[in-house]
C-alpha cells in the first residue's frame, strides 16, 4: 500500500483517464478527491464499493 | 512485493549506488545477480541476512565471453532474466585530464567499459527477455552528458552515448514488449566519498531541491522503469539531480 492515508487530489476526475488514476491510487490505499466540473459521483461509487475512500465536489 | 521472483542483474553491483540498487530491489522480492570486476559478497551477505536472494560472479563486462557466461549463469540459477540495470562503470578510477592531453588507452577504456559493455550485457540478457516476451533494460548515464563535464572527455562522451543507445536499442526491441530507459543520476556524494566540501556545495547550489544528492535518491526512478509501472514508456531520459538541470 504505497498511498496508505495520502491525500490525493485529481482534478477532472470525471473523466476517463483521471479515473484510470483514481482506481490505482485507490488500490494503493489512497484517500482521493476528484473535483470535476461535470459530476465524478460514478467514479467515487465505484471506488466505495470496492472498499475504498473518496469524494467529488464540483 | 512488486519484484516478487523477479530476475533483476545489477551490473557494478558490489559499489555503493549497486548497493541501493540491490537493496531496493531485494526488499522488493526480486532475486539479484551482482556482478562485478571487483567482489559484491558484501552485498550479497547484507540481502541474505535480511532473508533475501542474490548472487555475484566476477565479470568485466567488457569483454563479451565473460558477459555471456555471467548472463547464461544468471538465467540458469534465477529461471530468466526480468530486468537489466547496466550500472557498471569505469568512473571511480577514471584519470582526469584535458582532452588534448588524454592517452588513447585512457579513452578507450571508458568507452570500452561504460559503451561496449553496456551493450554487450544487454545483447546477452536479450535472448532470455525475447523468450519471456517482456522485459526491462536501464542504462544508467549521468548529468555530466548533459552539461560538459570538464577534463574527462572520455567518460562525458561514454555517458552521452548511452543516451543514444537507449534510443536505438528501444526501437529495436519494441517489438519484443522490452523497454529500454536511461537514469542520469546527478552528483552523487556516495556513503564516505571524500570530495572538496566546496565542490559538493556548488552542486547543490545548483539545483531547485538544493541538498546533497545520495545513492537512495536513485533507487525509485530505476524501480519504476524496472516495474509495470512504466510498461508504455520507452527510450527516454528520467533525470535525477535535483533540478539542476531541466530535460525535455
Amino acid at each position: 500500500m504505497r498511498f496508505k492515508d495520502k491525500s490525493v487530489i485529481i482534478t477532472g476526475g470525471g473523466g476517463k483517464i483521471a479515473k484510470a488514476y483514481a482506481m490505482a491510487f485507490d488500490k494503493e490505499g489512497a484517500e482521493l478527491s476528484l473535483p470535476d466540473i461535470a459530476s465524478a459521483d460514478h467514479i467515487v461509487k465505484a471506488i466505495r464499493d470496492m472498499g475504498g475512500s473518496a469524494i467529488s465536489m464540483a | 512485493m512488486r519484484f516478487q521472483d523477479k530476475a533483476v542483474i545489477i551490473t557494478g553491483g558490489g559499489g555503493k549506488i549497486g548497493k541501493a540498487y540491490a537493496i531496493g530491489f531485494a526488499k522488493e522480492g526480486a532475486k539479484v545477480a551482482l556482478p562485478d570486476i571487483a567482489s559484491a559478497d558484501h552485498v550479497v551477505k547484507a540481502i541474505r541476512d535480511m532473508g533475501g536472494t542474490a548472487i555475484s560472479m566476477a565479470c568485466d563486462v567488457s569483454d563479451e565471453k565473460s558477459v555471456k557466461a555471467m548472463v547464461d549463469a544468471v538465467a540458469k540459477q534465477f529461471g530468466g532474466i526480468d530486468v537489466l540495470v547496466n550500472n557498471a562503470a569505469y568512473f571511480m578510477n577514471v584519470k582526469k585530464s584535458p582532452f588534448w592531453e588524454m592517452e588513447v588507452d585512457e579513452f578507450d577504456k571508458a568507452m570500452a567499459v561504460n559503451v561496449r559493455g553496456s551493450w554487450l550485457c544487454a545483447k546477452a540478457a536479450f535472448p532470455y527477455m525475447k523468450q519471456q516476451g517482456k522485459g526491462k533494460i536501464i542504462n544508467i548515464s549521468s548529468g555530466t552528458a548533459l552539461n560538459g563535464g570538464q577534463n574527462y572527455i572520455h567518460y562525458v562522451t561514454s555517458k552521452g552515448a548511452l543516451i543514444a543507445m537507449t534510443r536505438a536499442m528501444a526501437r529495436e526491441v519494441g517489438d519484443f514488449n522490452i523497454c529500454v530507459n536511461t537514469v542520469c543520476p546527478g552528483f552523487v556524494l556516495t556513503e564516505g566519498r571524500q570530495v572538496d566540501p566546496a565542490f559538493n556545495a556548488n552542486r547543490v547550489a545548483s539545483r531547485a531541491l538544493k541538498r546533497t544528492e545520495v545513492e537512495n535518491d536513485l533507487v525509485g526512478t530505476v524501480m519504476y522503469l524496472a516495474s509495470a509501472d512504466s510498461d508504455f514508456m520507452t527510450g527516454q531520459l528520467l533525470n535525477v539531480d535535483g533540478g539542476a538541470h531541466f530535460v525535455g
